[in-house]
């Protein structure tokens, strides 16, 4: 049982969780989001699009890795071009980067409080929060285990833990389903529905199949710009007869993704 | 347990710093352990043979500094720690006072597998032993946070060796040389001392200023303030980062003294006279009183067979030796004087007490006069009186407490050892009133400078 914080019960003073207006974020000298606009509350948020769209470089932007180069973005009513923010958005943030880095000699529950500290979680509740991350992304029985001798499963699931521990209002999970067997993709389906009735979690993935049997919603981006929204239903009722793709959902992307390119051509 | 301390014990444990902890653990109990002749029943010995050790823990504290400040980088933790809001100087304070304090403890250590060897032994605690032993640790702490800070700057692999031949040059062999082309310690440059390896010699009367402490702490405290701070800012904050240690150093500059040897001077609490209760009075300087029990009873075997001869010494003293002749400082007529008897008499194998029975006869019996008139047989003279205090029947005889060597040091020829021997055995064989009488009139000519009394002595083997 965690401790309710002021925080916690405070009344929100904002619309969106995340809000992007115009906003613009190079990769070294690439441009690569050009003129997106979001916003994204509460709720399960899918973020596709193809290799190259923006992706990795929009979430390393929302999780106030790289600033943006334009246009405005606010988290939790804040605006992150304002430095002396940036420090309270952080505390509610989550963030698993899609190459997460760790240390291997730390056991997983050593790890995880490690990002507890970094988040600043008050110290009285670092052990029940760190067990109770630990716990949801199923980790219990491997909680003393040394990073190192994690598989690539696992340690995509300490990943989400760390990201989880203080129990953040945004959370980003960069390509958090890679390395994840069938079973696991299954519960962490159920993680992230759990997850989004709380926060705002926009998670980036090319598994259109974990975007519409877990997300409320879909982003797709293509070249820094916002291609479509709507929901894994209306993606799903989209897509052409004639589209690749498997299932309704990739059909609809498939679709999606060509008009907006056909448009953008034009 | 506060977080803080938790994330301390996490990073303590698992980042590698028990490793670098280690290497300077290890070589320095290693090192106490096989020089314990350097410092045995010394305090401020024991600091200083643990202080030489920095020359190779602090190029090796520096490298496993530097190590670990490239873990982040190591392990691609930059964007992950970037999106927490625990800024970069909180982040690397657990890991910093870690390594502080295992490498602070590792130094301590190495005193630590010195002090049986000191403990229950010396009588006299000089204070500077606890400042030599806290600058020490404390270089170590200024190395490990000046590697972290190179580590995170500059994340390559071969920093690491750069940074252990620089740090080994700078602190221990660039000093070293400069050392070893001069024999004059004040021709040494006084900046030397800013270096907390230990490269000067230190006589056991001696000890370091206090002066000498203070410098070389406002130094390294400039060192490494500058060390963390330059590990826990950007790149906008390195020029203020460098403050404290121009600083310190600018102000340890001012505190050099004027000449190298006015580092050292003599401690007056370490040369007072520690005596035996009982028999004829011995004496060492207190920094010595672990010597007496063993000396006790050879010298009053000798100052019990002089009190035979009118006017001879009644006591036995340490004293410092003349840098002049390399002898003893004379001292009172009734004192025979005699110098650091360990460093005179004690090998590998142990303590002579022959060769130090032997050295009390040649202090008793040296003529007072101009030394450079006397020839040698007067010395082979005050040998056979030598072995005649001692009880021995011949130059060759081993005191009955030594297992090891002959009785004297074999300056001797093989002639001149049967000639002696002779003379020994002559004068053990007359009556014992005659022998008490011809070494009585020995006595009183050499007080006299006259050194041909040794003839008559010698002549005895002749007859």
């Amino acid at each position: 049982m965690r401790t309710v914080r002021a925080a916690d019960i405070a009344p929100q003073t904002y619309r969106w969780s995340i809000e992007a207006r115009n906003l613009t974020v190079k990769a070294g000298r690439h441009q690569a989001v050009n003129g997106l606009d979001l916003s994204l509350g509460i709720g399960v948020h899918g973020l596709l699009g193809a290799n190259g769209a923006g992706k990795t470089t929009l979430m390393r932007c929302l999780a106030t890795v790289i600033q943006p180069a334009g246009g405005e973005l606010s988290l939790l009513g804040a605006e992150v071009s304002r430095g002396s923010r940036l420090r309270g958005i952080r505390r509610d943030l989550g963030y698993l980067p899609q190459a997460f880095g760790y240390y291997p000699r730390f056991t997983v529950r050593e790890f995880v409080e490690y990002v507890a500290w970094l988040k600043e979680t008050p110290a009285q509740d670092i052990p029940g929060a760190v067990q109770r991350a630990v716990e949801r992304v199923g980790l219990e029985a491997k909680a003393d285990a040394k990073m190192k001798s994690l598989s690539g499963g696992m340690l995509r699931r300490a990943g989400i833990a760390q990201a989880i521990v203080n129990d953040p209002a945004v959370l980003l999970l960069d390509e958090p389903t890679v390395g994840l067997d069938p079973e696991q993709r299954l519960d962490f389906r159920d993680l992230l529905r759990t997850l989004g009735v709380e926060s705002c979690l926009l998670v980036s993935t090319h598994l259109v199949e974990d975007v519409a049997a877990a997300c409320t919603d879909v982003v797709m981006i293509h070249e820094g710009r916002t291609a479509w929204t709507g929901t894994p239903e209306e993606l799903a009722a989209a897509g052409a007869d004639s589209a690749p793709g498997d299932s309704p959902t990739e059909r609809g992307y498939a679709t999606v993704l060509g008009r907006y390119r056909e448009q953008a051509v034009r | 347990m506060t977080s803080l301390n938790r994330i301390i014990g996490i990073e303590t444990r698992r980042s590698g710093v028990v490793p670098v902890a280690l290497l300077v653990a290890v070589p320095a109990a290693a090192l106490m352990i096989a020089s314990t002749s350097y410092y045995d029943g010394r305090w401020l010995r024991l600091a200083v043979a643990v202080r030489t050790v920095l020359q190779l823990a602090l190029p090796l504290v520096v490298g496993g500094g530097a190590w670990l400040g490239m873990r982040e980088h190591r392990h691609h933790l930059g964007e992950l720690l970037a999106s927490t809001p625990r800024p970069r100087a909180g982040r690397i304070r657990p890991l910093a006072i870690g390594l502080a304090g295992l490498v602070a403890a590792a130094y301590l250590a190495g005193f630590a597998a010195g002090m049986p060897f000191v403990l229950g032994r010396a009588g006299y605690f000089p204070v500077a032993t606890l400042s030599l032993t806290a600058v020490g640790a404390l270089s170590l702490v200024a190395a490990g946070w000046l590697g972290l800070a190179a580590g995170r700057a500059l994340p390559r692999l071969i920093v690491i060796p750069v940074l252990v031949v620089l740090t080994a040059g700078l602190t221990g062999i660039g000093p070293m040389l400069v050392h070893d082309s001069s024999f004059d310690v004040d021709s040494v440059p006084p900046a030397l001392w800013l270096t907390p390896v230990w490269t000067f010699t230190v006589q056991d009367f001696e000890t370091v200023t206090g002066r000498i402490g203070l410098l070389q702490t406002i130094a390294l405290l400039g060192l490494a303030a500058t060390g963390l701070l330059l590990a826990s800012v950007g790149r906008r904050g390195i020029a203020p980062a460098l403050v404290p240690a121009v600083a310190g150093l600018a102000g340890a500059a001012l505190l050099l003294p004027a000449t190298s040897g006015a580092a050292l001077a003599d401690d007056a609490r370490a040369l007072v006279p520690r005596c035996t209760d009982a028999g004829p009075s011995v004496c060492v300087i207190a920094v010595h009183d672990y010597q007496l029990d063993e000396i006790t009873a050879p010298a009053q075997q000798v100052l019990t067979r002089l009190t035979v001869v009118p006017g001879a010494p009644t006591r036995a003293a340490e004293t410092m030796m003349d840098d002049r002749s390399g002898l003893p400082v004379t001292g009172p007529a009734d004192t025979i004087s005699f110098t650091d008897a360990y460093a005179t008499y004690r090998s590998d194998e142990g303590f002579s007490v022959a060769a130090f029975q032997q050295g009390l006869a040649d202090q008793a019996f040296a003529p007072d006069c101009d030394v450079s008139t006397i020839e040698d047989d007067y010395y082979l003279g005050v040998a056979v009186v030598g072995a005649w205090l001692a009880g021995a029947g011949s130059l060759l005889e081993p005191h009955p407490d030594d297992n090891f060597g002959d009785r004297t040091v074999l300056i001797w020829g093989p002639d001149e050892i049967d000639q002696a021997d002779r003379a020994i055995q002559a004068l053990r064989a007359l009556p014992e009133a005659r022998q008490t009488a011809l070494v009585g009139q020995v006595w009183t000519m050499t007080r006299t400078c006259r050194p041909e009394a040794m003839a008559a002595l010698m002549a005895l083997g002749k007859a």
